[in-house]
């Protein structure tokens, strides 16, 4: 395995990651719906095939309100 | 990914439809799509007056700027519902409504509860059996009735709101769930008026709420993110995550759901609301005016009788 790591934040939480995957796994991996959620990287949006390198940080933007 | 229509980078991917887009055509398409439903449903026109109900939130800001740039005549309404919490959310959001408002030379007509009617809604709900461990009953009899009321004063042909499809899907499961076939009868994204009450529109119906977060994102506006503190837990937000599990393994079913639903309130699946609207008409509540369909006093009223 790689050393590679990359940020995933959301809201006031980070997650720490091994580069090399795409978005979708990522989300997967910590069991949150792709369809719920907007990915930032460098303040630009992203979509979930985008494969995530060594350093990115991710921020993640929850878009499921309930009022 | 790439985009669909020039081949530039992909900023969203709305897998439903086979369709990704960059940022210049997503915040065309958009747009596009919501001047699409508006005519279909025959929901409004450039020539008549509307009164949007804003919250501060992504889905009525990104509503209000996309008819702005389409051109529509339309106003905001914010109502202060003095739900405080550690972020002091009413005031804030407000505050979103306001700026958005002030930088775009929009009107924003503002509502206080508590300055109106004596009570916040977390008091009302408090004092009240109804708002027993669940204010959101409440706020949403005071939000139509002030929608309602403030239209009519105002002389607005029509009410809009910015619901999205999640929010429709997740009261269409709700009452599938329940059998309440009454609530299922009156699911339309356009509700004409009658009987006293102004007409009602939805022109974002048909957009998943990733899509209009998207295009507030895309278009920088800035808008509040944090949650009521009374929606936290609530069953739409339960059955909102569920749909998108869903959704993630099988696109495209939050918008059959919704779209095959609308096909059978079209084709008369579902009861329709009984009273005429000349019935309606007779049906006046003695305290305030607008319609009831007990004939007495109304929902709202009843809340503050001693």
């Amino acid at each position: 395995m790689s050393d590679d790591s990359i940020t995933i934040i959301l809201k006031d939480k980070t997650y720490p990651m091994h580069a090399g995957i795409p978005l979708h796994k990522a989300l997967r991996i910590l069991d949150l719906t792709a369809n719920a959620h907007l990915a930032l990287r460098d303040g630009q949006l992203i979509t979930e095939d985008e494969m995530l390198k060594n350093g990115d940080r991710i921020q993640l933007i929850a878009v499921i309100s309930g009022g | 990914m790439r985009c669909r229509k020039c081949g530039q980078k992909a900023v969203i991917n709305m897998r439903q439809h086979r369709l990704a887009l960059c940022a210049e055509h997503y915040l065309e398409w958009l747009p596009q799509q919501t001047e699409r439903f508006i005519k279909k449903y025959e929901m409004f026109t450039r020539y008549e007056r509307l009164l949007l109900a804003v919250s501060g939130g992504k889905d009525s800001l990104a509503l209000w700027d996309v008819l702005w740039h389409l051109g529509y005549n339309v106003d905001g309404l914010y109502i202060n519902l003095g739900i405080s919490g550690s972020l002091d959310y009413s005031e804030q959001s407000q505050q979103f409504a306001q700026n958005f408002a002030n930088e775009r030379d929009l009107k924003l007509i503002s509502v206080n509860v508590h300055e109106k009617y004596g009570e916040s809604i977390p008091e009302i709900a408090q004092r009240t059996r109804r708002g027993q461990d669940k204010a959101c009953s409440i706020c949403g009899l005071v939000k139509r009735h002030i929608f309602n009321q403030t239209a009519r004063d105002g002389n607005y042909d029509a009410v809009i709101t910015a619901h999205n499809l999640d929010d429709e899907a997740a009261v269409l499961l709700a009452n599938s769930l329940d059998w309440s076939l009454e609530r299922l009868g009156r699911g339309q994204p356009l509700l004409p008026a009658g009987g006293g009450f102004v007409r009602k529109a939805k022109p974002f119906c048909r957009f998943y709420e990733r899509e209009t977060a998207a295009y507030a994102l895309l278009r920088a506006i800035a808008y509040i993110s944090e949650e009521c503190p009374f929606s936290i837990g609530s069953k739409q937000l339960f059955f909102k995550q569920d749909l998108n599990r869903w959704e993630d393994h099988m696109p495209g079913t939050k918008l059959r759901f919704y779209l095959n639903y609308l096909s059978a309130l079209e084709e008369g699946a579902f009861p329709q609301r009984q009273e005429s609207p000349a019935e309606l008409e007779q049906q006046r509540c003695p305290i305030c005016g607008q319609p009831t369909i007990t004939g007495t006093t109304c929902a709202f009223c009843r809340l503050f009788e001693k």
